[in-house]
């Protein structure tokens, strides 16, 4: 067991097991200012989106709220949010009914990109420093919320780390903590599984209902998925059906009852198990998890990816040895071992569930060593097809 | 009117400038790209595609990797792959090489992941810069120019530019929102993926915004004019000058050190004569912060 | 079960499956034994993909940890490679 696990205590009673500050563009063309901002200063982090914020973009409201819980994540001490106009405070005003500390900077005050980074630099530096003296606090396990990821599947993850990770998921849930199952397209096939064990009619209802919903999304869009789900990857590594893909995916979510079925970005209300209604695409799934409220998350992959979050330590574990071995530095822990015998899916899920609390206790993962900040916002129509009506 | 200096390409077309790109081929790689691009000389860029994707939206998009790659201010060109996306990178690096760019490849799980990569792709980096250290500085005419409009609508100063740097012997491209293209009856259509060709032509659906400076890149512009309407802030593009122009003298004002010119005191005369300038090695205001958006229409939603 | 030797070389999931997932690549020819079940593959089966345990007719049901997870688009024999040139997916087959 690991130490006694600490963090960083919110105003709201939630908890962050970093202390970032992040500076965030609240548009597309606000960019490179956020990462000149934080260029060689370490404990502020920026991330880049293509969000051109126009009130009319049949997205908007989807796009607000991801960066608006982004921002307000737990493990997040204050966030910086790069404006264009002084009157843009939306993603402010929302981020801090969402229990974040948001500062405002517009670059319309500051006559463009130099003087936003001069003006905004002594605040972020301050913010750091600010940072790094408030302590970790003994801290609950139900402050934990794990966000359960996998990409670059293969024929492994349903097998060895999917399983292994769902094993630790129910250590987590047992414990107090929350996990969030999320990739909608990867859990068609596998719904009514995944109703049959809702803690209610109605969540079992809405887990149907928003899981046959986007297949029926894909259907009515006519187009042929056949390389994107499975992607070439998957098809590569064994994987032939999205069904088959989604019942190997839905393992991580081990066991546990659904307590909830949570719409994009938006926040658990009480702990458990629940399920996000997000894309399979790796960084917009990460992301809605994050914007969630998703402090810690775990990550398993069979063909082998580098992706981390700028927020939130992600836990990399292969379901194969030679991936662990080939992508050197990359993943944090090998569910191959099962495979070899030198591990039993039970112990799997021990070891993952250890590693877990000792990267929420500050243990760095490897693609926070790396400083991956991997950032995608999941829209859900084209703004041309809304353009052209 | 002065004839242009740039570098003439394999398929004899001419560069304003000679970038390196890094490009990843999916989202997943855009860290181990940055890692490659932060060598003097290269442009690396982030974006959020190459997987999850479906339908016309994979042929969009791979379409506009491989237009962006090859316009003529591309120099040279490293595609760096994860390995198991849609895009597959080395597909593209394949028909990238296939229209006479230098490039270079590197994968992430075929190398062994990060480091490894990195390591290969500076290495990829140092052959290509070897490459363009040869290249030199070659007399062009203004009929090799291609000239990229941007706007949300038509205005005077789109029209005005247009007829000067048509009439000259310029090609010129412009890009519009939606179906827009109706205001300019006598031009010809470019279709997605497709380069323009002489006289005026236009690019309908192309987005907004820095969206069009991508459709305009893939259509072989090598400068862009951004001449969007009042309010909006000016955005640049990874891989070539972007005059930015402003709609309005307020927005002017509130970021004048990140445009060029105000609309509002502008004539077509003084904006043609700064793009001729621009393609032979003026800098803009985007090129001076050092801007490298790369912002790509979508359009269907992700798997 | 420590041994490379003592790995298995294929895994039936469920006992419902009709297909194993080979967890070392399998040559044309090798003998598989699964629990009772002796077959001869008959095609190279790659590390993760599926084998067949039984001969499945041309739009039947695969099913792999107990469930559906598409339908054969040809017969396929017992120890014969199931994957996208002969399996479309009953959900979404493109």
């Amino acid at each position: 067991m690991a130490g006694l696990l600490t963090g960083y205590r919110r105003g709201d009673g939630r908890w962050g097991i970093r202390n970032h500050v992040l500076v965030l563009p609240a548009h597309t063309a606000a960019n490179l200012a956020a990462e000149r901002i934080t260029d060689g200063l370490p404990g502020a982090v920026s991330v880049a989106h293509q969000w051109e914020a126009q009130p009319d973009d049949p997205d908007h409201e989807r796009i607000s709220a991801t960066l608006a819980g982004f921002a307000a994540n737990p493990n997040v001490f204050a966030t910086v949010l790069i404006t264009i106009q002084e009157s843009d405070q939306e993603v402010a005003r929302r981020a801090t009914v969402r229990g974040g500390v948001v500062h405002v900077v517009a670059m319309a005050s500051h006559r463009g990109t130099a003087g936003t980074v001069a003006a905004a630099r002594p605040l972020v530096e301050r913010l750091v420093q600010e940072a790094g003296r408030q302590p970790r606090e003994p801290m609950p396990i139900s402050g934990l919320v794990l966000g359960l990821e996998c990409g670059g599947s293969d024929a492994l993850s349903g097998i060895t780390a999917n399983p292994a990770l769902g094993v630790a998921s129910d250590l987590l849930i047992a414990a107090g903590g929350s996990s969030i199952l999320a990739e909608t397209p990867e859990l068609i096939g596998a719904e009514h599984l995944l109703a049959a064990r809702a803690v209610s009619p109605e969540v079992g209802r809405r887990v149907i209902e928003v899981i046959t919903g986007f297949e029926e999304m894909i259907r009515e869009l006519g187009v042929d998925v056949r390389n994107a789900q499975p992607t070439p990857g998957n098809q590569a590594g064994g994987l032939t059906t999205i069904e088959e893909k989604s019942l190997g995916a839905a393992k991580k979510g081990g066991d546990s009852p659904v307590v909830g079925v949570l719409d994009f970005a938006s926040p658990p209300a009480g702990r458990g198990l629940y399920i996000m209604d997000t894309p399979g695409h790796d960084i917009e799934q990460m992301v809605g998890m994050v914007a969630g409220g998703a402090n810690l998350a775990a990550f398993t992959t069979g063909r082998g990816t580098p992706t981390g979050c700028a927020i939130v330590p992600v836990v990399k574990i292969s379901t194969n040895t030679a991936i662990f071995d080939r992508l050197v530095g990359d993943i944090d822990l090998d569910a191959g071992r099962i495979l070899d015998g030198l591990e039993s899916l039970e112990s799997m899920g021990g070891v993952i569930y250890e590693r877990l609390l000792a990267v929420a206790a500050g243990e760095l993962t490897s693609s926070e060593g790396r400083g991956n900040r991997e950032f995608a916002i999941s829209r859900t129509v084209s703004p041309m097809t809304a353009f052209s009506g | 009117m002065a004839a242009l200096r740039g570098y003439r390409r394999a398929d004899g077309r001419l560069g304003a400038r000679n970038h390196i790109l890094v490009l990843p081929s999916v989202v997943c790689a855009d860290q181990t790209a940055t890692l490659i691009g932060s060598e003097p000389g290269t442009v690396a860029v982030v974006h959020q595609h190459g997987c999850g994707q479906v339908g016309d939206d994979v042929e969009h998009t791979e379409k506009a990797f491989l237009g962006f790659a090859t316009n003529p201010n591309v120099g040279g060109a490293v595609v760096v792959s994860l390995g198991c996306e849609t895009i597959q990178g080395r597909r593209l690096a394949n028909r990238i090489a296939e229209r006479g760019q230098r490039l270079e490849f590197a994968g992430i799980q075929l190398m062994g992941g990060t480091a490894n990569t990195v390591d290969r792709g500076r290495e990829a980096v140092g052959r290509l810069r070897e490459q363009l250290a040869r290249d030199s500085l070659e007399e062009g005419g203004v009929g090799e120019l291609v000239l990229g409009i941007s706007v949300d609508a038509p205005n005077d100063l789109a029209t005005g530019l247009a007829r000067l740097a048509v009439a000259a012997g310029a090609a010129v491209v412009v890009a519009v929102p939606g179906r827009l293209g109706a205001a300019w009856p006598d031009a010809a259509q470019v279709g997605d993926g497709q380069r323009a060709g002489a006289g005026l032509s236009v690019i309908e659906d192309a987005g907004e915004g820095a969206e069009q400076h991508v459709a305009l890149a893939v259509a072989g512009a090598q400068v862009i004019v951004s001449l969007r309407g009042p309010g909006r802030p000016p955005q640049g593009f990874a891989t070539g000058p972007v005059v930015a122009v402003a709609g309005d003298s307020a927005i002017f004002a509130a970021l004048a050190d990140d445009f060029d010119l105000d609309a509002a005191a502008t004539s077509p005369e003084e904006l043609w004569q700064l793009v001729v300038e621009t393609f032979n090695g003026r800098l803009t205001a985007s090129e001076e912060r050092g801007a490298r958006d790369f912002v790509l229409r979508r359009l269907a939603r992700t798997m | 079960m420590t041994s490379m030797e003592a790995r298995p070389r294929a895994l039936k999931l469920n006992p419902r499956d009709n297909v194993a997932v080979a967890v070392r690549s399998l040559a044309a020819g090798e003998q598989l034994t699964i629990g009772e079940l002796e077959i001869t593959v008959g095609d190279p089966i790659p590390f993760g993909h599926k084998v067949t345990l039984s001969a499945v007719r041309s739009g039947g049901d695969i099913i792999k940890y107990g469930e559906v997870v598409g339908r054969a688009t040809a017969d396929i024999p017992a120890g014969r490679h199931v994957h996208v040139h002969n399996v479309v997916s009953s959900r979404l087959p493109g």
